[in-house]
């Protein structure tokens, strides 16, 4: 087995990630998230949700929430060097340096 | 979490040893009393809390769930501890069960939490362990589906919670155990060694003196003595008998305030009297040991009359006997007529499975509305696999089908379906109300029912409409002496449920023995409105033959009924309302007449006013207490206390001038905005009394209560000497003789008998052997039954009570009073 330290703690390898949103747009992973730290050690939230996210005690992986590019009104746009970032119709903007900036 | 084995009694090592404190699934714990069994739930509550999590604490009653918060609060002063019973949240901490460590509840109150469990889905999801104590409650009728319910629930809203349950009497806990994939453990150890006795009598009036004999016994070695026995008044009437006798005794049922019961229970522990009389109140729970326990009573109540004192309550009772570190060895003594068959069952056999409470519809059908309304099961299916299969009932009985149920909740209109090909269930918003009100269906249908027959009713008919409800607990029994003081009283009340047949009334109500609910629901009726008249509760204790806890719990479970009314009453007016106004013009919805009657009536039974004084309540500083005085003052309307001098109203509410005058310019206020509100008088007039229609030609010397109690009785055996009787509160035997001129006699054991009396079991044994010419009268009387208004059929009404009668109303013809004047007509055919 293998150990991945993190700042909030160990993850034991291999494991079960589950991946859960926040909002209320999906009931039914409100109803999951109370019981996530008994079920494993670590989850997996897309940036656009994890933006809704009240603290977690577990390790929490950021996944880059590039789906957001197909909400209606959404539009991507060049920043340099071929990377790209989203801009949504709210008006907030998901770039691979935010969304590591969070993952941090 | 450390425990020091040092100080640990034999049956917690065993436990411990068993790997109780490593595991983390569901335990079933059977040990005796006083073998530790609570300490062992506190474990585990303790681990819940080290964990960061949150234990809960289920027990049946209030008075164990507080008793635990009051020494745990003092063990624990580490940990914060909540007290959740029906009434009340903690009153030194206004905390929410997300902040609380420990949750001390009784069963409903977790049970109501989980009717809106998303709401509630913070805390309950950190819920890591459920301690049930007196897990054999299981089995009740009442309490038993709210536990088996709810333990269904929590496991599919928490998968993470497991249960350990306690019980003093489970000897299939390995099937309970299975049930919740959980492991049983059972010890028989208990600190101080208990030893059974049977003493048998030959007539029950050598009873009191055979007691006397246990508690000189007991007392001469300086040991107390607890007394178990059937009835209120026994209790009552036992202890005077002992103290007459020199003992220093007392009574303890739940009919005492709590002071009283806490002062007797405190004379006990502080040795203070020798010997405590007690009914089933002192069952569970409650810390209270004595070195000898005497079970007086064989026969216990059981909802519907008397049956034989079950082994496994028996064990409940003796496991009182003996007081750790005072006495060596507790005893246990049961009383038991000479002629009992099996008595040594309750020394040598083994206790009574514990089974499923879902025995009746009635609870299985609130339930599946409660699966439906929370959104936990929405469909036929989600209710076989979700609910159905999860119950106890499932698991020891196999599967049931619960289709009818549903379909019949659609037809009353609590449950509708729909989607493709109706596969779906929704509320209604009737069953909303049942279910956000906890009350039963049957409650939602007498409410229904009674808007749509009664359209005008008066506060009479409004308060008999609650008391219909099988919420509406404890019953007050109607007992043929009440018949004067009722009739007299109902004569003059408007109302147009008294003024039409019985029938009328008693279709609204559901379940068996509806003669005996309907007299019972007018006897409570009848208590409240005198209540809401200004008449004390100990007053109207002493005239119905009742105990002021008893009217304090009514007027309580009738405020919830009455609330559940506005609301049922409120949904069908504007139902009906907007049905109506298509064709009127457009207007503001008035109230309906049975929403101003409700609504008059919630302040009326929560005071204890009558209704003119209870708009006085609407005055800032006037409470209940200043408004009974002002009432009794003849200042009963806003208008008069607007009129009234200061000096006079400083006088009567004891204020200051300038507090009153403020309240008199808020009551001139309210007058002026009631005259502009739509003028709705329907007040009830009194209506002139007609007088009572006695039945003539009554044969002397019967008493219809005795007889009509004769047959509620059952024949266990008959022969040519003797005939033996059950169903009342004891057996009874009847020796029969001849006398010289060849006629029989009859000598019962009873004390009735002793006094000279024709008592009701000897005409229950005169009936079987086809002996009694003037009892046959008396039943030929009482069957000739009129259809005259309710007010004035009190009597005739009484005679139809009893399981008896019952039956024969629902034309099973096995057994009932006809049967005796059919046997006697055929007679005299045949002699002819």
């Amino acid at each position: 087995m293998k150990i991945l330290n993190t700042p909030m703690g160990d993850i034991p390898l291999p494991c079960f990630i589950p991946v859960t949103t926040f909002g209320n747009r999906f009931p039914l992973d409100a109803m999951v998230q109370p019981y996530i730290n008994r079920l494993s050690p670590v989850m997996m939230v897309s940036h656009f949700y994890a933006q809704e996210m009240e603290y977690q005690h577990l390790p929490i992986f950021i996944d880059s929430g590039g789906f957001a590019s197909l909400f209606k009104g959404s539009e991507i746009y060049h920043i340099s060097n071929g990377t790209h970032g989203i801009r949504t119709k709210e008006g907030s903007s998901i770039t691979p340096e935010s969304v590591l900036r969070f993952q941090e | 979490m450390k425990i020091n084995r040092t100080d640990l009694l034999p049956s917690q090592i065993q436990l411990l040893d068993a790997g109780f404190l490593e595991s983390d699934s569901s335990w079933v714990i059977c040990a005796p009393t006083g073998a530790g069994k609570t300490r062992m739930g506190e474990w585990v509550l303790q681990k819940a809390a080290v964990r960061g999590r949150k234990g809960v604490y289920l027990a049946p009653l209030k008075a164990i769930v507080e008793e635990k918060c009051a020494e745990w609060g003092i063990r624990y002063p580490e940990l914060e501890i909540g007290l959740y019973t029906g009434e009340t949240t903690r009153n030194t901490s206004k905390k929410h069960p997300t902040d609380e460590h420990l949750l001390l509840m009784t069963s409903e109150k977790l049970g109501a939490y989980l009717h809106m469990w998303k709401r509630h889905l913070d805390w309950l999801s950190q819920i890591d362990v459920v301690v049930i104590d007196e897990f054999h409650l299981l089995s009740d009728p009442n309490r038993g589906p709210t536990v088996e319910a709810l333990i269904g629930r929590l496991q599919r809203i928490n998968p993470f919670i497991r249960f350990v349950c306690l019980s003093a009497t489970v000897p299939n806990s390995d099937r309970l155990a299975r049930w919740l994939n959980g492991t049983s453990f059972v010890t028989s150890w208990r600190p101080v060694p208990l030893s059974h006795r049977v003493v048998f009598f030959k007539k029950a009036d050598e009873k009191p003196e055979l007691l006397e004999k246990e508690v000189f016994e007991t007392v001469r070695q300086e040991g107390q003595v607890l007394v178990f026995v059937n009835s209120r008044r026994r209790c009552e009437r036992l202890s005077d008998h002992l103290d007459e006798a020199g003992f220093k005794a007392a009574y303890y049922h739940a009919g005492l305030g709590m002071v009283s019961r806490t002062t007797r229970q405190t004379s006990m522990k502080n040795r203070e009297i020798d010997v405590l009389v007690s009914t089933s109140s002192l069952e569970m729970g409650v810390n209270f040991p004595a070195r000898k326990v005497v079970v007086y009573d064989s026969f216990v109540f059981t909802g519907d009359g008397f049956g034989p004192l079950p082994i496994g309550r028996y064990q409940q009772f003796a496991g009182r006997a003996g007081r750790l570190g005072l006495d060596t060895q507790g005893e246990s003594v049961i009383f038991l007529p000479r002629w009992h068959k099996d008595g040594e069952k309750y020394i040598t056999g083994g206790t009574e499975p514990v089974v499923s409470g879902f025995h009746t519809p009635r609870r299985v059908m609130k339930e599946v509305l409660t699966e439906v309304c929370t959104r936990l099961s929405i469909s036929k299916g989600h209710l076989r696999t979700n609910f159905s299969e999860r119950t106890f009932w499932h698991a020891s009985e196999g599967s049931r089908d619960l289709s009818h149920l549903v379909d019949k909740l659609i037809e009353t209109d609590l449950l509708a379906q729909g989607g493709k090909g109706d596969r779906y269930l929704t509320q209604t918003p009737l069953g909303r109300i049942a279910t956000q009100m906890d009350v039963s269906p049957e409650t939602i249908l007498t409410l229904v029912q009674f808007y749509r027959k009664v359209p005008g009713p008066s506060l009479f008919d409004c308060i008999l409409a609650v008391c219909l409800c099988p919420e509406l607990t404890p019953r007050l029994p109607f007992n043929f002496e009440n018949t004067d003081v009722m009739g007299d009283m109902m004569a003059q009340v408007s109302s147009s449920l008294l003024d039409s047949p019985p029938s009328e009334t008693l279709s609204l109500m559901s379940g068996k023995n509806k003669s005996r609910g309907l007299l019972s629901a007018l006897k409570t009726a009848t208590v409240l409105m005198q209540h809401t008249s200004g008449e004390t509760l100990e007053m109207l204790s002493e005239l119905f033959d009742c105990y002021p806890t008893d009217i304090t719990m009514i007027k309580r479970n009738a405020d919830w009924i009455l609330a559940t009314a506005d609301r049922v009453f409120s949904f069908l007016w504007k139902q009906q309302w907007e049905k109506e106004k298509e064709a009127t013009t457009v207007q503001p919805r008035p109230l309906s007449t049975h929403e101003y009657r409700v609504n008059s009536l919630i302040p009326m039974v929560k005071y204890g006013l009558p209704r003119q004084a209870c708009e006085l309540l609407k005055l800032k500083g006037i409470g209940p207490k200043r408004a009974m005085r002002l009432y009794e003052a003849s200042i009963s309307t806003l208008g008069s206390f607007a009129e009234t001098p200061n000096p006079a109203l400083s006088e009567v509410i004891g204020l200051n001038g300038k507090i009153v005058s403020e309240i008199k310019k808020n009551a001139a206020i309210l007058v002026t905005e009631k005259a502009q509100e739509i003028p709705f008088e329907l007040w009830d007039d009194p209506i002139p009394a007609a007088p009572q229609q006695a039945i003539h030609d009554w044969p002397q010397g019967v008493d219809p209560y005795r007889l009509r109690r004769a047959l509620d009785l059952k024949i266990v055996h008959r022969s040519g000497e003797c005939i033996q009787v059950e169903g009342g509160t004891e057996p009874h035997m009847i020796r029969i003789g001849n006398s010289l001129k060849g006629n029989r006699n009859y000598h019962c054991d009873c004390m009735d008998a002793a006094k000279g009396r024709l008592c009701k079991h000897t005409m229950r044994a005169r009936l079987e052997c086809g002996d009694g010419r003037e009892l046959l009268k008396a039943l030929r009387l009482l069957s000739q039954k009129g259809e005259q208004p309710l007010r004035y059929a009190l009597a005739d009404l009484w005679m139809q009570t009893g399981n008896l009668y019952d039956r024969y109303e629902e034309r099973n013809p096995v057994y009932d009073g006809r049967r005796f004047l059919d046997r006697a007509t055929a007679s005299t055919r045949w002699n002819r």
